[in-house]
């Protein structure tokens, strides 16, 4: 934020940046190999839902979109509100690149429409041998990624956390700010 | 594919009022220093000492403001709703996560403080986080966050250096006399001189301040609505609170008053209106979300 925007008081929501979200699709090799992380097919949009009619209209015309990609490749999508007003568009697809490629789709479509300060984050879930979920957390305002790790009641696993980023960090843009490592309790991922 | 505009527009309107003001006041300290410059030979000290003050203010100010309001920092584990809703909102304004204080009152307000984002801290009182529902507490904590975002206290401690360098100069001309002894006829018409202009100078300045101190409010506002996406949360919340305050004893209020620059709505009703008022009144408050809200429907 600039000298002037602090001056004059106008703020305004962070532009997302959506093209590293590709990164991960490589990522996801070195997830395998590296950590033994599988991804579970599983991925999900977190963003607040604006009170416009507008924005029913857009919720109505991803709908279509993705009905449509389902058509050419096989996945399954559901929407639910949290506790919070978020609203998650979870997503689940055979092919892992075909579920970023829907990611990225979801965004830009939210992005060109007006509304993508209202993007959160976008999870996509991994898991090791022992069945633990590993998630990689995409911050759309930064551009950036970090791992959570939640093991039971509001707790996670920092030790693998950092681990994760450190080996991670050569090949994807990985959050350096840990301050920034926000959590998101409750991901409605299965 | 096209790029449609974002759902809010920009409030020039605003922005310019807050320039002009910003601008007003520059041009007024200057004006004041050439003044000072040219009546007394101790202009140096008599803009530095007050700025030193400011620049203790301004690095200890939260703690002051915790301390006199009584609000004390909690933790997670005691309130993670409401840490679970302020982390959403930093994650969505790309802000670090504050520290949250809360203060024992059946009085519901909110205020933030801290001198930069990373050490600023959210303050809401218990009556706000009961009597609120979680939407309309949303709401009042994206203003809050706002206000962190546009580093008003930064802003509002500088802006109000400007008058309280005057009301220094001011107070130390009635206890020392600041004309020279040496020539008291002719020296006590300038003081008197002396005396007018540095009185005009606070006055206007303080009148710039609050000014000022109600345009970052709608700012806030403004901000706050953008990043919830949903203003008529935020006029709920306004109309709840302000319901509330008018049936408050006034005791309780007088002990909140000197914080009122600081917090989410005004304790106290001005009877004089709002040009002597640091907070814009509900009405107006909710006329701009209203606008706000018209500018959505229209995307």
């Amino acid at each position: 934020m600039s000298f002037l925007d602090a001056l004059l008081g106008r703020s305004k929501p962070v532009k997302p940046t959506l093209d590293r979200l590709f990164g991960l699709s490589t990522a996801a090799l070195t997830l395998e190999t590296e950590f033994d992380l599988k991804s579970t097919g599983s991925a999900a949009l977190c963003f607040r839902p604006v009170s416009s009619g507008e924005f029913a209209q857009l919720q109505r015309d991803i709908g279509q979109l993705l009905e449509a990609s389902a058509k050419d490749s096989p996945l399954d999508w559901s929407s639910n509100t949290d506790s919070f007003g978020y609203q998650w568009t979870v997503l689940r697809a055979a092919e892992y690149e075909n579920l970023v490629a829907t990611v990225h789709m979801v965004s830009r479509e939210l992005q060109d429409s007006g509304f993508g300060g209202q993007l959160l984050a976008a999870v996509f879930q991994f898991r090791s041998l022992q069945g633990q979920n590993v998630y990689w957390m995409y911050n759309y305002k930064r551009g950036t990624y970090y791992p959570f790790v939640p093991t039971g009641n509001q707790a996670r696993d920092n030790a693998l956390e950092l681990r994760l980023s450190s080996v991670m960090g050569r090949e994807l843009e990985v959050e350096s700010d840990l301050g920034m490592w926000y959590p998101l309790w409750g991901i409605p991922l299965k | 594919m096209q790029r449609k505009q974002a759902w809010y527009g920009r409030d020039w309107g605003l922005q310019a009022r807050m320039a002009v003001t910003m601008l007003l006041l520059t041009a007024l300290y200057l004006i004041f220093s050439l003044f000072l410059f040219s009546t007394t030979h101790l202009g140096y000290l008599l803009i530095v000492i007050p700025l030193a003050g400011l620049f203790f203010q301004y690095m200890y100010s939260d703690k002051l403001v915790l301390s006199s309001s009584g609000a004390h920092i909690i933790n997670e584990q005691q309130a993670p709703e409401l840490f679970g809703i302020v982390q959403r909102l930093a994650q969505q304004a790309d802000l670090p996560m504050p520290r949250i204080a809360v203060i024992d009152t059946p009085m519901p307000n909110a205020f933030a403080t801290g001198r930069n984002p990373k050490r600023a801290v959210v303050a809401v009182t218990s009556g706000l986080i009961s009597q609120l529902p979680p939407a309309e507490l949303e709401a009042v904590l994206a203003h809050e966050m706002t206000h962190i975002r546009n580093r008003d206290m930064l802003v509002m401690t500088m802006a109000g250096s400007f008058a309280a360098v005057a009301a220094w100069i001011l107070q130390m001309s009635f206890w020392f006399g600041m004309g020279d002894s040496r020539d008291r006829r002719d020296g006590g018409g300038n003081f008197a001189i002396f005396l007018l202009v540095t009185l005009a100078v606070q006055l206007i300045s303080h009148m710039l301040v609050l000014a000022l101190s109600r345009y970052r409010e709608y700012s806030a506002d403004r901000g706050g609505a953008i990043l919830t996406g949903s203003p008529e949360q935020l006029q709920s919340a306004l109309l709840r609170i302000s319901g509330t305050m008018q049936r408050i004893p006034t005791q309780d209020l007088r002990q909140a008053q000197p914080l009122s620059a600081l917090f989410f709505a005004a304790p106290k009703r001005e009877v004089v209106g709002e040009l002597f008022s640091d907070h814009p009144s509900v009405q107006n408050r909710i006329a701009r979300l209203q606008e706000l809200e018209r500018s959505l429907a229209r995307v």
